[in-house]
């Protein structure tokens, strides 16, 4: 019984503290700071409406009526317009910096400690990106530590994999509770919102089957996602259907950052050998244009 | 003490795995009895949050809140709604628009007193404002196909009414 216990604590140890996950944990920081730089690069051309004193979040106000219970935002000390815009343009910079490749544990705490400071400053105009790009900066953040018990590297690997499966699976169970998701017809109310939709989708509705069919296999990808994605023989297919629902939302909905942000996390799924290989196919298609523009 | 840390450190793992699986379920059994505990947690860290992407339905339908505001008098001098039809070349405005609108429509209390009090800054010059809020529908699939209507016309707009939000002077200046 010991020697079992023993052996299974030991295999609990290998998963969290001998997966290596520097490549992909690397590629996440980077990923992330070009894909944050211009989501949060946006969201900053609207701080007047969002985050000012006579925007629509009023810090007093807020404390009053929402869940505000520890929850602390830099700009309640360092409060004004001055204060927003410094603090913008800082997020903005630590970013650039992630964009480079450029990266210890002061930029990294920096970031997560902005990003959390405008979340909380007004968390009414938050949706799902936001909320998901907490925990992987958290979670590049603890990958800095790293002392003879503590790998952070491997931690924060682990722990972004486990954060992607968690997200697909609740989202998928939480689908089943749904009427429109059992009769088929989920996509059809998504595309035929005129607020979220990006495009007039009338034409989809000449083909129910193809929209019953959407609808049921992305239902079943999420909830089996968090199980189909450790199968070695499953893992790049499964990736592969999620890079397709994705690239789905980003085109026909009001959310490309959404459908990007979660695309960019799949990269610790991948292993070092996919990772270079796309990352050369990316340098080879960044040197097309040049080699296009400068052929006699 | 390298045990001592080796404990620490898988207590932290153990901590965190139970707050990344927790939280979104928190209604659950286990969830009521941890949350007390987690809450500051998850509060500072901003670890909240039920991952119910289009789910259980993918609503809610079109929405909008409007108002209508009042000078001395009490009469209605002009009118407005929000999100408004302006298009924007980022995607990201008009999504956090519809957050903010969705974040209202859901709590009769925030929308008189974050929103309205939102209104009194932007209009320094009036007494109050009447709240409402909108909801539109989804246009159905056979209608649609039938060419009946529109799958972009959000249809009639449910009006209900959620009050009146008097300017206060702190909201004012």
């Amino acid at each position: 019984m010991k020697s079992h216990l023993w052996q299974y604590f030991r295999a609990w140890e290998k998963f969290w503290m001998g997966a290596s996950g520097e490549t992909q944990v690397r590629a996440l920081r980077v990923l992330l700071g070009i894909h944050l730089l211009i989501a949060y690069g946006i969201r900053a051309m609207d701080w007047k409406f969002l985050y000012s004193r006579d925007g629509v979040a009023n810090w007093k106000n807020m404390r009053e009526i929402l869940p505000m219970s520890y929850r602390f935002s830099l700009f309640e000390w360092f409060s004004g317009d001055a204060a927003i815009l410094i603090g913008m343009g800082v997020f903005l910079g630590l970013l650039a910096l992630w964009c480079i490749g450029k990266r210890n544990v002061w930029i990294d705490l920096g970031v997560f400690v902005l990003h959390v400071s405008f979340l909380h400053h007004n968390l009414m105009v938050a949706y799902g990106m936001d909320l998901i790009v907490t925990f992987f900066i958290f979670y590049v953040l603890i990958s800095n530590f790293k002392t003879r018990e503590f790998n952070g590297l491997s931690i924060a690997y682990r722990f972004a994999q486990i954060q992607v499966c968690v997200i697909y699976a609740y989202s998928g169970w939480e689908k089943l509770k749904g009427v429109a998701w059992w009769r088929g017809e989920a996509l059809w109310t998504v595309l035929a919102n005129p607020q979220i939709a990006r495009f007039d989708f009338g034409w989809t509705s000449h083909l129910p089957m193809m929209i019953i069919f959407s609808t049921y296999v992305t239902v079943l990808w999420e909830i089996y996602f968090c199980v189909l994605v450790w199968v070695p023989k499953l893992r790049r297919l499964t990736l592969f259907i999620g890079m397709l629902v994705h690239v789905g939302i980003g085109v026909t909905l009001f959310i490309p950052h959404f459908a990007s942000l979660m695309l960019l996390t799949y990269v610790v799924f991948l292993t070092p050998a996919e990772l270079n290989f796309l990352q050369n196919k990316f340098k080879m298609l960044a040197r097309l244009p040049i080699r296009t523009l400068s052929k006699p | 003490m390298a045990i001592g840390r080796r404990v620490i450190l898988h207590l932290f793992i153990l901590f965190q795995l139970l707050v990344v699986l927790v939280t979104p379920n928190r209604d659950s059994f286990l969830g009521q009895k941890v949350t007390p505990f987690i809450d500051p947690y998850i509060n500072f860290f901003e670890f909240a949050s039920s991952w119910n992407f289009f789910a259980p339905d993918p609503g809610p339908p079109p929405l909008l809140i409007e108002w209508e505001q009042l000078d001395s008098s009490g009469i209605a001098v002009s009118e407005g709604h929000f999100p408004s039809e302006e298009t924007y070349f980022f995607n990201d405005i008009k999504t956090r628009r519809v957050a903010l609108t969705r974040f209202f429509v859901y709590s009769d209390q925030r929308h008189l007193e974050i929103w309205g009090a939102y209104l009194c800054r932007r209009h320094r010059d009036a007494n109050g404002f009447r709240l409402w809020k909108s909801v539109g529908s989804i246009a159905n699939l056979f209608d649609v196909q039938s060419g009946k209507r529109s799958a972009r016309d959000p249809g009639e707009f449910q009006k209900t009414a959620v009050g009146t939000h008097f300017c206060k002077r702190d909201s004012k200046t």
